[in-house]
């Protein structure tokens, strides 16, 4: 039996526990993770969040640029239907102008019949007609003197001497405010001249719809002075500003849709800053895009826009987001940190809508899928092993990978039309669909692309139909 | 045959590695492996760097110090408990205290970040078993022998009749939870009795007594050991 005594049993056991290492494996992060994440968790980065929370500000603001340019009516082409709604809505307010014209003059004709009562009807007068008639004595002045123009015919210079001869009749002052001026000249509305000058133009008539309202109006005894202009081209026209017809409307729409279809093709070229991280890493350089850009619109508001753009991409990853291929010599080392610098090429296609398509100037936004084709792979890799001691490793790789699919595109920019080309500015944010590169690591991207475009026109040749 | 006390020393194979850190390789009469490796020089800043990222709950922060510390909280539970998935247990546990506690760590008062870190982690670490041990106690009332300590396999490659540190920690291991905890405490650690029953919420005189019979078992043990090793 050896003389082991407990002195030295204690001094043996010491040793082995301070010398002694277990054969057992250290047990795997994962389940320590997992229960981390459970009792310990992670706040969501804010830094993930930024992107998404710029990229809705832009759309925001492209979506309330578009909302007041189409309040106001300006810049923003609006659809026929629309079109059309603002007609007939333009059209009721011009039936009640006339109305409340109509009416206006009539208290004139009846103020200036008696001229006792002149005062009496004058302070009778709503605000609204009032007005009304104001507006409208500027039309009939100026219609007066084209109608003094006009006066080579005997009738029309009788009917002038009419209206003299019942503003003499009348007794009444006569100034030159619009309730006089309206007497005056609605009182030559009553005569049968004009009637017979609206008949004579009847055919006219009959091809303008200002003068259908008019007619609807059975027996009215106002004036469509402007249809007088439109159909009497000896007039001033210029009086008139909103005399265009639908028909010279429709035909301008027609210029310009047949002006859009002529340019449904963009070539262009892209260049730009880009910044990539994974999983919130940070890294100062910047890396760029260069490319070419090719478009097809398909309408006004939609297009499909498709590139080739070589993009040189700097980023850092953090070690648990760098997963090499199984039996690369990173599985025996525990990754720090991985430093990347990659060259590959970016095939994006995108589906654009325009929220604001102006003449001049586009606010767009667009979404789609970009396929990564590598070409270099540097990395840079930091790393320990297992007993804490510090390495770092450099390695270049020429790859031709292809990852299909593997990022998301959301952009919003902003184009200036230029004749046949245009200028603009793309803010964009590209998110990992799924790993890419050697460590397939979650790749996202930010930056702006600066794109200068070329519209070529395109004439199509009329076919014709072979002569039998 | 006679235990001489004699302990085999490992063959020290000396590497030299970027001409900075001496790292030390010991072959085991078993087999070659790494049994120590004394890193003469660690990134203290790294270290710096890793604690304040586990104090912002970085789960890569987290990952960097599992990986330096997990061979270190394995050695130390693996002496307390006899199953493999308790010492995973208590050393996720160990862990997760660590890294819930790690902001208390006064990481400016102590030069040697590492030491100190190991320091205050074996603290936790011996806790957790003590703490273990506490839960389960009541389900480890014998303190008799296991029965496997009645034929004792032996698992050497080869037939040197010496005791390696192995075999005594092994010895050590198939002691009873309460014999273990206490001849740990004691000898391993250096809690004098009345921490130790304070600890355990035992009393002075279990905690002298648990110790001799601990000695005792461990004594049976180790001369069946040898035994065996004779025979074979």
């Amino acid at each position: 039996m050896h003389n082991l005594d407990d002195n030295e049993l204690d001094r043996l056991s010491r040793e082995a526990a301070d010398l002694f290492e277990p054969d057992m494996a250290t047990p795997g992060w994962d389940g320590l993770q997992r229960r981390l994440d459970r009792e310990m968790p992670i706040r969501k980065d804010d830094r993930d969040r930024r992107y998404w929370l710029l990229l809705l500000l832009l759309l925001l603001v492209g979506g309330g640029s578009a909302y007041y340019f189409q309040r106001n009516g300006t810049g923003t082409t609006l659809p026929v239907a629309n079109k059309e709604a603002e007609k007939a809505a333009g059209k009721d307010r011009a039936v009640t102008a006339s109305n409340a014209g109509k009416s206006a003059t009539e208290a004139a004709v009846s103020s200036s019949a008696n001229p006792t009562s002149n005062e009496t009807a004058e302070s009778t007068k709503s605000g609204v007609a009032e007005s009304s008639a104001r507006s409208n004595t500027a039309s009939l002045q100026k219609a007066k003197q084209s109608t003094e123009i006009i006066q080579g015919t005997g009738e029309q210079h009788e009917s002038v001497n009419k209206t003299k001869a019942a503003r003499q009749k009348s007794g009444g002052r006569f100034n030159s405010d619009g309730g006089s001026l309206a007497a005056g000249y609605s009182a030559t509305n009553g005569t049968d001249d004009l009637q017979q000058m609206q008949l004579s133009k009847s055919s006219n008539r009959s091809q303008n719809p200002a003068f259908h309202i008019y007619d609807v109006e059975g027996g009215s005894r106002s004036f469509d002075f402007a249809g007088l202009q439109n159909r009497t081209p000896k007039m001033n026209v210029a009086t008139a500003p909103n005399t265009a017809t639908p028909a010279a409307s429709i035909a301008k729409k027609e210029k310009k849709a047949s002006d859009f279809a002529l340019r449904p093709f963009e070539f262009g070229i892209i260049v730009g800053p880009d910044k990539s991280q994974v999983h919130g890493t940070k890294d100062g350089q910047s890396g760029f895009n260069l490319g070419l850009s090719f478009a097809y619109n398909i309408n006004k508001r939609w297009q499909i826009n498709a590139g080739l753009i070589y993009n040189k991409k700097y980023y850092s990853a953090k070690g648990e987001d760098y997963h090499a291929p199984k039996g690369y010599w990173t599985d025996t080392v525990t990754l720090s940190m991985v430093n990347a610098s990659c060259l590959m090429w970016d095939l994006p296609i995108n589906v654009r809508y325009n929220i604001v398509a102006n003449k001049n100037y586009s606010i767009f936004a667009s979404a789609g899928i970009s396929s990564y084709f590598m070409r270099t792979e540097d990395y840079g890799y930091h790393y320990y092993y297992y007993t804490g001691q510090y390495g770092y490793r450099y390695k270049s790789t020429p790859t031709h990978d292809a990852y299909w699919m593997s990022v998301g595109n959301l952009s919003a920019g902003y184009e200036q039309n230029l004749g046949s080309f245009s200028v603009q500015a793309e803010p964009y944010v590209k998110f990992a669909l799924r790993g890419v590169g050697m460590g397939k690591v979650d790749l996202n991207s930010y930056g702006m692309n600066i794109g200068l475009k070329y519209k070529p026109s395109w004439s199509l040749k009329k076919t014709h139909p072979r002569k039998n | 045959m006679q235990f001489t006390g004699k302990r085999r020393q490992p063959r020290r194979y000396g590497k030299r590695i970027d001409g900075q850190t001496l790292n030390f390789l010991y072959f085991n009469e078993d087999r070659l492996k790494i049994a120590k490796i004394f890193p003469l020089e660690i990134n203290s800043a790294k270290i710096r760097e890793c604690i304040e990222g586990c104090c912002h709950n970085e789960r890569s922060s987290q990952k960097e110090l599992y990986g330096l510390l997990s061979g270190f909280a394995v050695k130390i539970c693996y002496r307390y408990t006899n199953k493999y998935e308790e010492v995973e247990e208590l050393v996720s546990e160990g862990f997760v205290k660590l890294f819930k506690n790690l902001e208390k760590f006064e990481i400016n008062r102590y030069p040697d970040v590492l030491s100190a870190l190991k320091g205050w982690f074996k603290r936790i670490l011996v806790n957790t078993c003590i703490d273990h041990y506490r839960k389960y106690s009541h389900l480890n009332r014998n303190h008799g022998l296991a029965e496997e300590t009645e034929n004792i396999p032996d698992r050497s490659a080869s037939g040197v009749d010496t005791l390696s540190y192995k075999e005594l920690i092994e010895s050590i291991r198939l002691l009873s939870p309460g014999y273990r905890t206490v001849f740990n405490l004691f000898v391993v650690e250096g809690l004098s009795h009345e921490e130790i029953s304070q600890q355990l919420g035992i009393t002075v005189g279990a905690s002298k007594s648990n110790l001799s019979k601990a000695r005792e078992n461990l004594k049976k043990i180790i001369q069946k050991k040898i035994q065996f090793k004779a025979y074979a």
